[in-house]
């Protein structure tokens, strides 16, 4: 019972991050139908630049908000330079961000080295905590990861469903045309968007790199998550990515508890289940 | 006439090139070729990219290896006049399978799911140790020798290769024109089309990934002949994007495409060295990859053609211009 | 022999109380129809009258909401596409989506050869297969035999309507279902279209969504039309210009036409 209780936590504390990671390529995805394959690279880049800001200056949230805003700016950049230009080339896309996904891991690769990073935490974020009712002990920093996972949730689903910013996004998700034909500025409004997807993956890059520790594979590691995340979920929705993370992760912990060998294929077995039987995701939309 | 042009110097190589050249650079190219047809020639007639070649090779690979000689330990020892038909046979099953678990799936979606199942296998092959001894996987692994001649002897395993890449390409440019390859193309175009003629669109998709997985695999066993060995590294995410940017480089429209992307590819990689630092060569490649997706999306077998075109016109132009003033 | 004295009593098509519910709206509703083996029969109705709906749930492409298809007497409404198409339902579409990577010939070949067998073959035929014959004498048939080595992204909005009717009349069409073939026609490719509808053997019935008048009066004995997805009017061409209900849904409507 112990170990069940601990392996759930486990479960929901990954399946906090995969949906942070997760979110904001399926935002990405859901407007623009860009599968942005360098979100790994982005993630892991928010991760290094959150912890020279964290070794710097010592304070925890700017290192969080500092990783947000390289991964943004990176992000812009890719969508500004390079996939901007081939919007609705949904393959070239695809195929523009792997190669800039390797280009960033090699130069990354070279200026942080192979090695693996920890952010130090706060005093209040480090140590543990007895869970109340439960009666198991748990690290600060996951329980705040649970927590800033729900917030940053609720803050995209009050974003996209209660602001003027979110009800342009949810009208260019169902007809990006008559957006363009309304005069929006549909390419600023992308990169708009791309820089946000790519805050969120930056900021789970440090709380990733403060949970557990980031280093070269950590934006493969990612990356591979957040696809069967939102395949699992379903393509461009935010609470397809929260149900899709919480099967995910919590798979995962479950299958590597207890049944060690194959944890992981398990995960991808359920990934295959579901795309065979409903392509479109638990709740996506169909194509057609 | 045009494909004796071609043979003819790629016959004669072994008699050219020294040892090096001709394992490192062409019978690598010949192989990793095979194996990127086999991708390049699903993305051309199905219109899907699959991220799965490399699992299907594999599967062939470690069919070899599992019932061949290897220094392992694993195994059963069979002739290899019958593991090399079971090693197609797996492949090709394996490939109906992929098929038919994406038979549903198009572009981006169909991407993700045959990386789901490429990364899958990676995973599975490091776990599993009755048949694929884990993460170390098999090695000591030695080709056939038939007729006193071991396949692995530089020049027997380029014309061995050079045979195989050849009979993939008529194997491929006969299917593409059968019927089955023809519903195969159709689907491509307009899959709602095929149900409203009769045909069950299931069919040509996990046929096309089934012929897709008798190329991977003929590629897959040249390649554990070529290592000697075979591990979940070979199966893994990096030789998956190696794959991936020699059909891209080569050019996704057409099935020779792969051929050129490969020998562009093992060039770079032999000679990276030269150019840059040694250990940047994932930068190099990944700039290239970005350059043709950026400047030349139809890859450099689509560049060579407008270029060949392009000749042809101005030797057909100034050939007519010699005409007119002989007239005159 | 017993068949052939069925096919003369039975009709070609026997429509009884078809719908079609998209959600909460009925695109089809309703609808009655007895269309006799042979008949040149036409619908017409303005837009969204619910025409191209009512083909869909005919062919099988949607599933009917209410109602039963009975062809030359046999219950089809639950038979899947495929197995409609084997009974000798064909149609063209409204909305031609043909295989742009293919040429003439081989879309052609690949509609016969999804009815008479062997489209699973793995190695080329040869030219003198029969199917690929009959592909020939298809294009011939839909006025396309110049264009038959031509690749369908190659082919004038013309001729790809002529290719959908070539597709459509592989193996042994018995009722043929043609939604709008002549929209998108130029002026010039008009009377090369209703000669081939005119030209079409006598035993296969012709059901016809068109929007040009001309060529709806002019080839069919029979109209029915349809407004708002019922049933509004039934008769001959001549009864149905001077019918009151169709002048003021229809031809009011589009003055000038
Ligand atoms: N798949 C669908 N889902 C929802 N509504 C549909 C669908 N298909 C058709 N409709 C609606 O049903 C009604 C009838 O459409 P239908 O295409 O059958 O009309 P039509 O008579 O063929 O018109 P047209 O002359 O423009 O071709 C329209 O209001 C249309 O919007
Ligand atoms: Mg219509």
């Amino acid at each position: 019972m112990r170990l069940f209780l601990i392996v759930t936590l486990n479960g929901l504390t990954l399946a906090a991050l995969y949906f942070l990671a997760a979110s904001g390529f399926s935002l990405i995805f859901g407007l623009m139908r860009t599968v942005n394959m360098a979100h790994g690279a982005l993630l892991l880049l928010g991760g290094y630049v959150g912890y020279d800001v964290v070794e710097l200056t010592g304070s925890w949230m700017l290192g969080i908000a500092c990783g947000g805003l390289a991964a943004a700016l990176a992000g812009a950049a890719v969508q500004a330079g390079i996939l901007g230009w081939m919007q609705g080339d949904e393959l070239r896309q695809t195929l523009a961000s792997i190669a800039i996904s390797i280009v960033l891991a090699d130069l990354m690769l070279w200026y942080w080295g192979g090695i693996t990073y920890q952010v130090s935490l706060p005093d209040i974020l480090s140590g543990g905590q007895k869970l109340p009712l439960l009666g198991v002990g748990y690290a600060n920093i996951r329980l705040a990861l649970m927590a800033f996972a729900v917030v940053v949730g609720v803050m995209l689903w009050f974003l996209i469903q209660r602001t003027r910013f979110g009800a342009v996004i949810r009208a260019g998700v169902d007809d990006q045309d008559m957006l363009r034909a309304l005069g929006f500025p549909i390419g600023r409004i992308f990169i708009a968007v791309f820089a946000l997807g790519s805050a969120l993956a930056g900021m789970a890059g440090v709380i990733a790199a403060s949970a557990l520790s980031i280093s070269p594979g950590t934006d493969l590691q990612f990356l591979l998550s957040s696809l069967v995340v939102v395949i699992v979920g379903g393509m461009g929705s935010i609470g397809g990515a929260a149900l899709g993370a919480l099967l995910v992760g919590l798979a995962e912990q479950y299958g590597l508890a207890y049944a060690p060998t194959y944890g992981v294929v398990f995960t991808f077995g359920i990934m295959v289940l579901i795309l065979a039987v409903r392509p479109q995701g638990l709740m996506g939309r169909s194509e057609q | 006439m045009k494909a004796g042009f071609l043979a003819l110097p790629l016959i004669a190589l072994p008699f050219v090139l020294n040892d090096f050249w001709l394992t490192q650079i062409a019978t690598r190219a010949l192989i990793l070729g095979i194996t990127a047809l086999s991708l390049s020639f699903l993305a051309t007639y199905l219109g899907v990219v699959s991220f799965a070649q490399i699992t299907l090779a594999g599967i062939a690979g470690y069919t070899i290896a599992y019932f061949g000689p290897n220094t392992v330990g694993v195994g059963i020892k069979l002739p290899f006049w019958v593991s090399i038909p079971a090693a197609l046979l797996f492949s090709v099953t394996a490939g109906a399978l992929i098929g038919y678990i994406a038979r549903r799936s198009r572009g981006i979606y169909a991407i993700m799911i045959t990386l789901a199942i490429g990364v899958a296998f990676f995973y599975f092959t490091r776990q599993n140790y009755a048949v694929f001894n884990g993460w170390t996987g098999f090695s000591g692994i030695t080709a056939p020798v038939v007729a006193g001649t071991s396949l692995r002897d530089p020049s027997t395993l380029y014309f061995l290769s050079l045979a195989t890449a050849a009979i993939a390409v008529v194997l491929v440019s006969l299917f593409a024109r059968a019927p089955l390859g023809l519903a195969i193309q159709a689907v491509r175009d307009a899959p709602s089309r095929v149900m409203a003629l009769g045909i069950p669109v299931t069919t040509p998709v996990v046929a096309a990934f089934a012929f897709s997985g008798l190329i991977a695999g003929g590629g897959g066993i040249l390649n554990v002949w070529y290592q000697e060995r075979i591990s979940s590294f070979s199966v893994g995410l990096g030789p998956i994007i190696d794959v991936l940017i020699i059909a891209v480089i080569g050019g996704l429209r057409h099935p020779l495409g792969a051929f050129l992307g490969a020998i562009v590819f093992v060039l770079l990689d032999t000679f990276a060295v030269d150019l840059i630092d040694r250990d940047r060569f994932n930068t190099l490649i990944g700039m290239v990859l970005l350059i043709i997706v950026m400047v030349a999306p139809n890859g450099l077998q689509q560049l060579a053609a407008d270029a060949v075109a392009k000749l042809r016109a101005k030797e057909h132009q100034s050939g007519k211009s010699a005409r007119i003033k002989t007239n005159t | 022999m017993s068949l052939i004295t069925e096919n003369a009593v039975c009709p070609a098509l026997e429509v009884q109380g078809i719908g079609k519910r998209f959600g909460g709206f009925w695109a089809v509703k309703d609808i009655d129809l007895v269309i006799k083996q042979g008949e040149r029969r036409a619908i017409l109705g303005p837009n969204g009258a619910g025409k191209t709906s009512l083909f869909n749930v005919l062919t099988g492409d949607l599933s009917a909401s209410s109602g039963q298809v009975r062809m030359h007497g046999e219950d089809i409404s639950r038979y899947p596409m495929d197995k409609r198409i084997r009974r000798g339902l064909r149609r063209t579409y409204q909305h031609a989506h043909l295989f742009d990577g293919l040429s003439v010939r081989d879309t052609l070949f690949l509609a016969v050869a999804a009815l008479r067998g062997g489209w699973r073959q793995v190695w080329p035929v040869s030219q003198r297969d029969a199917r690929v014959q009959q592909a020939e004498a298809l294009a011939e048939l839909a006025g396309l035999s110049d264009a038959i080595h031509r690749g369908v992204a190659e082919l004038s909005h013309g001729q790809r309507r002529q290719l959908e009717i070539g597709i459509a009349l592989a193996g042994e069409p018995r009722v043929l279902l043609l939604d709008e073939p002549a929209a998108g026609l130029s002026p010039a490719e008009r009377p090369k279209l209703r000669e081939l509808l005119t030209s079409l053997p006598n035993h296969i019935t012709v059901v016809l969504i068109e929007h040009d008048m001309n060529i709806a009066l002019q080839t069919s004995d029979f109209v029915t039309v349809l407004y708002n997805g019922e049933w509004l009017a039934d008769g001959t061409p001549d009864e149905i210009v001077l019918d009151d209900n169709v002048r003021r849904v229809y031809l009011g409507g589009r003055d000038g036409d």
